[in-house]
């Protein structure tokens, strides 16, 4: 943001005009004012080249849960081979091979058993845990804003991740996880 | 290839084919793009992020998204709110973490001040924006002005220049816009005074 002045109706209509957009039925008008205002040309090629970097990082780094899911196929295991291993309990699988949580949050012996057994590197489950972590993360802030439910649509990487993603995650949890993966580092060494 | 159909972009993020990252930079990409730097003041960076994180819900949301969405007008529109909730949060943000850098300015005589206090201009943050009487006051004011008025005061609000808005308000001239501008905000005053008094 550039211009730290603030004029007191001026902000108030630019509130107005982010939720008048945000839970309008349709933002057509809008939306064909930008067409018509703001053009049709390419992106800064310098701008094109970054997203588009950053996008098919992002697309094509597996998770957590879909790592797991793919060494699960490729050694011809399943999920009680992994239960019986790891000692977590079938319900918590279920969420790590779905990615609905968070890993820090899981016991670290129980989480390095199930690396082990399920033949993963230490660097393979870095770039797949904070891949999660972004995605909930994501998903959590955009879960947050009420126009998502699409009634029509009513209601928010370190391999050098960080950067990949934006100001929106959260210092305190990350900071959680940069604690976590070191422990798991020393297991696992 | 700018034309790929909506079912075509989902069906390749789901499909983890990254050609369809070039396909939506360029359907989409520029015009969100200056939206967001021309008219809503963000850095070419900042307008870069909300481009990422806009265009990475919809690679996370896609095999929902291919049930939900009906149409392609559908389809755009729903990204379009997400980017504008992306400047949205980033405003928010920005605007809460400066909270005691912050100087007020009063642009002309014909702006008038919802209220001169930092308690009173913080209400619109410090409750979501949407529930904010103040907000809830001032919309319904702007909803008491004819469209064009209505329509007038958000695009000036969001840069664009006269000359611009006459591209999209056809048949008026600048001076006349200047001029029914200046009008409106003073109608908007009466209005908002109105429903102020009222409480």
């Amino acid at each position: 943001m550039k211009d730290k002045s603030i004029e007191i109706t001026e902000e108030a209509l630019k509130i107005v005009f982010f939720s008048e957009i945000i839970n309008a039925e349709n933002p057509s008008k809008i939306m064909n004012q930008i067409s018509m205002l703001e053009g049709n040309g390419d992106l800064p090629t310098n701008i094109f080249k970054n997203l588009t970097n950053r996008l098919s990082v992002a697309m094509q780094t597996h998770t957590l849960g879909e790592l797991l899911r793919l060494k699960m196929i490729k050694l011809n295991l399943n999920e009680d081979y992994f239960i019986e291993k790891s000692r977590l309990s079938g319900t918590t699988l279920n969420g790590i091979f779905n990615d609905q949580i968070q890993i820090s949050n899981l016991p670290i012996v129980l989480f390095r058993k199930l690396v082990i057994s399920a033949k993963l590197s230490y660097s393979e489950v870095e770039k797949a845990v904070w891949q999660t972590f972004y995605k909930l993360d994501t998903l959590h802030k955009f879960n947050n804003v009420d126009f998502i439910q699409t009634r029509f649509a009513r209601k928010p990487t370190s391999f050098g991740l960080k950067e990949k993603f934006s100001f929106f995650v959260s210092e305190e949890t990350e900071e959680a996880l940069i604690r976590y993966l070191n422990r798991l580092k020393e297991e696992m060494s | 290839m700018n034309s790929m159909q909506y079912t075509e972009v989902l069906d390749k993020i789901i499909k983890k084919d990254t050609d369809v990252i070039s396909v939506l930079s360029k359907i989409y990409g520029k015009r969100f793009f200056r939206f967001a730097t021309n008219r809503h003041g963000l850095s070419d960076a900042e307008a870069e992020d909300m481009l990422f994180e806009t265009f990475y819900i919809l690679i996370l949301k896609a095999n929902e998204l291919i049930e939900q969405i009906t149409s392609q007008k559908h389809f755009d529109s729903y990204l379009f709110k997400i980017f504008v909730n992306q400047i949205r949060q980033k405003f928010r943000h920005e605007r809460l973490k400066n909270k005691e850098s912050i100087s007020f300015v009063r642009l002309d005589d014909y702006i008038f001040e919802v209220g001169t206090s930092y308690d009173t201009f913080w209400d619109f943050y410090e409750v979501d924006e949407i529930e904010s009487p103040k907000i809830i006051q001032l919309r319904a004011a702007l909803n008491n002005l004819s469209q064009t008025d209505k329509d007038l005061l958000i695009l000036r609000n969001q840069n664009y220049t006269y000359k611009e808005i006459t591209k999209i308000m056809e048949g008026k001239t600048e001076e006349a816009l200047r001029i029914r501008y200046m009008r409106a905000i003073e109608k908007l005053k009466l209005e908002f005074d109105k429903l102020t008094n009222q409480k």
